[in-house]
């Protein structure tokens, strides 16, 4: 049998990719959302954990951008 | 909708799109057909003027004689607008011969147009105007012309701001033209009724086709609008588009700083009217006294986009962009600030500029409206004040190459609901599959050596059926 | 509660003084001050607009830049000058400079509203007065072997000769009348001398407005001689009642101290802003004390030696380095009379004798050490303390510790103070104590004014992003903030990319500095890509060769270098400098580096810019972060960093690191690393400008002369031959 699996294709770069599996293993985005390890720049996520998961890229982007105070 | 820039650069191109139906029933006017002839080309013009004064139908072969064969392709052209308007029509003479006609409508109206420039139902003005009055009157309704405008952009742009009325026709043709949308899809208006004259209290936030829009130079914007109206009177309100054609078109031939009746008007055109007037375009004491004036930008709108036309002292460049991220506007115009303030932190505001800064975050929330890096740096670009517009580049490279990026930034990952299929048996199991899914435009990812794809998943029930049509035995 | 300490520590209450905050903000949340502020009917022609809260913006490009332009310097500190719209603000100390050249709070607002497109605000304008009230109202002059306090304003004279303390200190002359009524007329000098502000600040008085300036010299000025031995508590009652002395020092007219007789030479060419700044240094004849802000490379040095040769008496040099000290030394020499008897350097290692020199070049570090000195050294320091000096120059003032400097200020005795500074930007913020202490800003350049004029090279700019290998990535997240630093230093992405522009450079024949802080990264690039590099445990004499073969031998084009050379070397061919690895967000480094490839380049074959500056940045870590904070400086200057994210086809580039094995096998060198390797190179005779940090060693490790034989470094300590480990390999084949 076929094996069927449903989800979100997530296309990114490489670099970005491991900060995913990193998010994976950690558990922040609530448990284990990586479903399949597709290649360097292709991964199979579960669907319900895109919001939460966009949320972190966002801090981690945050985190490397300086803002000077006025 | 909004994407292409302008499509249609004068009325008569507009007229073009419009089904033959609703184009005959404009030619019921002179001022139309006079209108819509003196936009034509040169060519189509001295066909019709032919045609006009034979009165009978003109076989085709005449006509194709009197262009030398050289200039082929503008004679297809010609032939292609005035039917495609509708202005004449191909019959066949007695002899079974093609020949032309023109349609009876646009002759005899062109006719009464051309050589009889009698009354038009705006036609009774005040005889007697006094020179200096007409000149206070024009810089009156020049003022309020801007300051209409500007109120509608300004709602545009802070919809919530209680200092920005815009009537609720105004703004359901805003919503029409794709300029403002809804916050909250399900929201239901209060029972209570709703008039006219009321302000509905809809939650609505400016499009990003919107910022594009605000971009463009006032005439432009105006133009578009005028289109968006008739389309929405047309498509929305099913009013007879030629009523309000005809009332733009007699409006081209008005005179700046004279008032006309609009005493006998029908409801349509009435109506046609009242929407011109919020937007500044014609201007009425009140609404009981039924004449009008025509503001310049009306007058000169109807006779097409290109005609001639100073330009507006109101547009000229004022915003310099340092390469330290900071930006100075020398304005004073609310409507500049809020525009700015769309995507730059505002610091200081002077009585003649305000000194903002272009920061991560404030294009970023630029960007969650839907407005792209592209528009912020054609806006910085073309805004420009005069004392860089002849710096190269005008805008620093490291603020539009930063400004890209930033946007860029929310491109990184890519996200698609998919259906991932794997674990075949052979490839040729795996191949069909993934050749189905190729020719069905539904295949996104695939990796050949380890027999593994991925799909669209509106496209996975397609997938599976033609699985179990093909299982292997 | 040391008494020494505690007249450094005193700086005049007013010059913690902060314009009141605004708090209007509108729906934008900006401070909207378009409503209070009225709009003049020729504004087009006016080049300034002011806001309440004391910043100021300046049109470029307005006719009368040059002159507002000036202005706003002496009055104000510039926060960012950009090519059209500059940026400055009001503080205290900016207007304590002020005064200090000589202008008065009315003239200061008469020419705001002048220049000012609208109307000034009024908290502005009380700002100014209250700033300027009490300041530049007091002179501590020397002449003729006597001590006066001058002033020329009458009720100054009531305050001071009423104050309890003060009055005790001035040398009364003969009382009239009953002792409770003072005749302050009987203070009247009786030459009433030619002050005059400086030169162009007439020119521009002339030019805002035909008028007859009110000139100084029509003011009475009144002079009070007081006892030599109270000069200090003088000097602190008046802090105390805030009316800080300006020191001004009469060096023509100083029997006290003896001239040293030297000149300049006549090969010494200032430039115009050069000259700007000794003028306002100079300007009324006498020796001003306060701080001179020019970029690196513009030549600080050559102020500093010309204030030398003009006050010509016996001048301390202060600098932050050993090697500082010997390039102070070759430039004196090289730009004045002073030759090798005159000039001496009291460093652990020069063996010139300090007593009684002429000119005395010395490290900061050197003359504060609180621990035991060698009996030698220790003879040197009483000396040292005992003078009178006429000149002291603090060299790069803004990089030492605050307690370091008020030391300084204790032990030595110096009648003019000038400090040489390429920003008056401290990370620690302590810069309005220090610049009380020391003096006003006598002028601060402008960058981008210094690189139009050719003065200083073009720059380009650049940050490189360099993707991280998704190896290391990983290993960056799981790991904690000292491995982090090693990891994205090491990224194989940015070691190819290094590698690429250094043979890009040198095949133009440019002349390439690779800066990295971290000794780990530099050993390992240096070594792999073949190049000559100087860190710390680096001796003299390998330096020197290392440098003259970049300098000299045209296929040496690339030398990696660390933090040792942020202090030290002077490489004005180097027009190429890459950093692969730098020290947090420090601004002030940043700007350093820039300076070391900002010396004008004397051909620029017409090319847009002539020198480069790569900052190489791993993204998606705190690398860029660190990167943003440490331009800031950079930009508020006018420069900016173009951002290069592609580079070509690296792939087609035979460069290492090409294949996933190798760079695995980096992975695990790094990942096996010691943690301490991420570290910044330990360079203690170096001084820190981090606040607080105890930079004082035992006399015998400084490493930035000597080899690593005292050792300090963790691989010379496990007892390899330090001389073999610190030899480069290229060099090894020189040496046989």
């Amino acid at each position: 049998m076929v094996k069927v699996v449903k989800g979100t294709l997530v296309e990114c770069d490489s670099t970005m990719k491991q900060f995913l599996l990193y998010l994976d293993d950690t558990g922040e985005v609530g448990g284990k959302f990586v479903l399949e390890d597709l290649d360097d720049t292709h991964l199979l996520i579960d669907s319900d954990c895109v919001e939460r998961l966009k949320e972190k890229i966002d801090d981690l982007m945050d985190k490397h951008t300086y803002v000077p105070d006025k | 909708m909004t994407k292409n820039l302008i499509e249609f650069k004068d009325l008569t191109s507009y007229i073009t799109s419009l089904p033959l139906t609703v184009i005959e029933k404009i030619f019921d006017h002179p001022t139309t057909c006079l209108t819509i002839f003196r936009e034509l080309p040169e060519l189509a013009k001295t066909f019709i003027m032919r045609l006009l004064l034979i009165s009978q139908e003109v076989p085709k072969v005449t006509i194709d004689s009197w262009i030398d064969s050289k200039y082929q392709d503008k004679k297809v052209e010609t032939f292609k607008v005035l039917t495609n308007l509708g202005i004449w029509q191909e019959i066949r003479t007695q002899a079974g011969l093609p020949a032309y006609i023109l349609k009876n409508s646009f002759k005899e109206n062109l006719y009464l147009g051309m050589f009889d420039l009698t009354k038009s139902e705006t036609a009774d003005q005040n005889p007697q105007v006094d020179s200096k009055k007409m000149v206070e009157m024009m810089e009156k309704l020049d003022n309020y012309a801007i300051e209409r405008w500007e109120s509608i952009l300004k709602y545009i742009v802070n919809p919530k701001d209680a200092k920005n009325q815009v009537s609720n026709s105004t703004k359901e043709v805003l919503k029409f033209a794709g300029l403002m949308k809804s916050v909250d899809e399900n929201y239901v208006p209060p029972s209570n009724s709703m008039d006219d004259e009321s302000v509905s209290d809809e939650p609505v936030i400016l499009t990003a086709a919107a910022f594009q829009f605000l971009l463009w130079n006032r005439k432009i914007q105006i133009w578009y609008f005028i289109i968006q109206l008739l389309e929405y009177f047309w498509q929305k309100k099913n009013q007879d588009l030629s009523e309000c054609l005809t009332l733009l078109f007699e409006l081209s031939f008005s005179t700046f700083g004279k008032d006309y009746s609009c005493e006998n008007f029908s409801e349509g055109r009435e109506e046609f009217l009242q929407e011109l007037r919020k937007l500044g375009l014609v201007f009425m004491k009140t609404r009981k006294i039924k004449r009008f004036y025509p503001t310049r930008l009306i007058i000169q709108l109807a006779n097409g986009i290109n005609s001639g036309f100073e330009t507006d002292k109101d547009d000229k460049g004022y915003i310099i962009a340092e390469t330290n991220y900071r930006i100075y506007a020398y304005t004073d115009s609310h409507l500049k600030i809020s525009l700015l303030a769309l995507f730059s932190d505002l610091m200081y505001r002077f009585p003649n500029m305000v000194v903002a800064a272009l920061t991560r975050e404030s294009v970023r929330e630029a960007f969650k409206m839907g407005i792209t890096a592209q528009q912020i740096v054609n806006f910085l670009r073309s805004n420009a004040h005069p004392q860089i517009a002849s710096r190269k580049p005008i805008l620093p490279e490291t603020i539009s190459d930063q400004i890209h990026f930033w946007y860029n930034e929310r491109n990184r990952l890519k996200f698609d609901e998919g259906v991932f299929y794997g674990q075949f048996n052979s490839d040729d199991d795996f191949l069909s599959l993934k050749n189905y899914a190729k020719d069905i435009d539904a295949l996104v990812w695939f990796n050949d050596s380890k027999r593994l794809m991925v799909a669209k998943k509106s496209s996975h029930d397609a997938i599976k059926k033609f699985y179990k049509q093909n299982k292997p035995k | 509660m040391d008494p020494e300490l505690d007249l450094a520590n005193i700086a005049p209450k007013s010059a913690s003084r902060r314009i009141e905050e605004y708090e209007n903000e509108d729906e934008f949340g900006a401070k909207d001050f378009s409503k209070e502020l009225e709009l003049k009917a020729d504004h087009i022609n006016r080049p300034i607009w002011i806001a309440p809260d004391g910043h100021l913006f300046l049109e470029s490009f307005s006719p009368v830049y040059k002159h507002a332009h000036d202005f706003l310097i002496t009055i104000s500190e510039p926060v960012c000058r950009p090519e059209l719209i500059h940026e400055y603000k009001l503080t205290s100390y900016s207007l304590y400079a002020a005064v200090s050249v000589g202008l008065q709070t009315a003239d200061i607002i008469e020419y705001l509203k002048r220049l000012c497109k609208t109307s000034i605000p009024e908290r502005v304008i009380e700002f100014i007065k209250d700033s300027t009230l009490t300041y530049g109202k007091v002179k501590l002059i020397l002449k003729q072997n006597r001590y006066f306090v001058e002033t020329r304003h009458e009720n100054v004279v009531k305050i001071l000769l009423n104050d309890p303390i003060i009055k005790n200190i001035i040398i009364h002359q003969d009382l009239s009348g009953d002792g409770n009524h003072l005749n302050y007329d009987q203070y009247l000098a009786n030459d009433v001398g030619k002050e005059t502000a400086a030169n162009d600040m007439f020119e521009f008085y002339d030019k805002m407005d035909q008028d007859e300036v009110n000139l100084n010299t029509k003011q009475k000025i009144y002079l009070f001689e007081i006892r030599k031995e109270e000069i200090e508590n003088l000097q602190k009652r008046c802090q105390e009642i805030d009316y800080p002395l300006l020191a001004e020092y009469d060096f023509r007219n100083d029997p006290n101290i003896p001239n040293i007789d030297i000149a300049l030479r006549p090969n010494a060419t200032l430039r115009p802003y050069q000259e700007k700044a000794l003028r306002k240094m100079f300007g009324n004849g006498r020796a001003r004390s306060g701080i001179i802000v020019l970029p690196c490379g513009a030549g600080k040095t050559l102020v500093g030696v010309t204030t030398a040769c003009t006050v010509n008496k016996r001048a301390l040099v202060l600098c932050n380095s050993g090697v500082s000290v010997e390039q102070w030394k070759q430039q004196f020499k090289t730009w004045s009379t002073a030759d090798d008897n005159t000039i001496c350097r009291f460093t652990h290692e020069a063996k010139d004798k300090p007593i009684g020199a002429k000119i005395l070049i010395t490290t900061y570090s050197m003359i504060t050490i609180t621990g035991k000195r060698s009996f030698e050294a220790e003879k040197v320091m009483d000396w040292l303390k005992g003078q009178e000096w006429g000149l002291m120059l603090l060299d790069e003032v803004h990089t030492i510790p605050a307690k370091m400097f008020r030391r300084v200020l204790t032990i030595v005795s110096a009648q003019c103070k000038l400090g040489l500074t390429a920003t008056l930007v401290r990370e620690d913020d302590k810069i309005t104590d220090l610049n009380f202490l020391i003096g006003p800003k006598l002028y601060e350049a402008n960058w981008l004014e210094l690189q139009n004029r050719g003065f200083l090279a073009k720059v380009q700019c650049c940050e490189v992003w360099c993707p991280m290998a998704p190896q290391f990535y990983r290993e960056y997240l799981i790991n904690r903030s000292r491995k982090k630093s090693l990891l994205f230093t090491m990224n194989p992405n940015k070691f190819r990319i290094c590698q690429y522009l250094i043979k890009l450079h040198a095949n133009r024949n440019d002349k390439i500095i690779v800066f990295s802080d971290n000794v780990f990264a530099l050993k390992h690039y240096a070594i792999q890509l073949n190049c000559p590099y100087i860190y710390g445990p680096t001796s003299q004499n390998e330096r020197l060769q290392i440098l003259q073969n970049f300098q000299h031998n045209p296929k040496v084009n690339c030398i990696f270098v660390s933090k040792v050379a942020d202090t030290s070397f002077d490489l004005p061919d180097a027009n190429v400098l890459i950093q692969i690895s730098s020290h947090g967000g420090s601004r002030r480094q940043e700007a350093q580096r820039l300076g070391r490839i900002l010396r004008a380049k004397k051909d620029s074959n017409g090319e847009d810019f002539n020198a480069f500056f790569y900052t190489l940045v791993s993204t998606d870590t705190m690398e860029m972060y660190f990167s943003a904070k440490r331009q800031r400086f950079l930009i508020n200057q006018g420069y900016s960093y173009k951002v290069i994210n592609r580079l070509g086809h690296l792939e087609n580039e035979n460069l290492f690191y090409s294949k996933k094995e190798e760079q695995q096998e980096l992975l695990q060198k790094v990942l096996m690393a010691n943690e301490s390797e991420a570290d910044e190179e330990d360079i203690p005779s170096n001084v820190r400008s981090t606040a607080g940090s105890q930079v004082f060693r035992s006399q015998g490790t400084l490493s930035s002369l000597s080899g690593g034989d005292e050792g300090l470094y963790a691989e010379v300590r496990r007892g390899q031959s330090s001389k073999e480990k610190n030899r480069h390999p290229l060099f090894k084949r020189f040496h046989k």
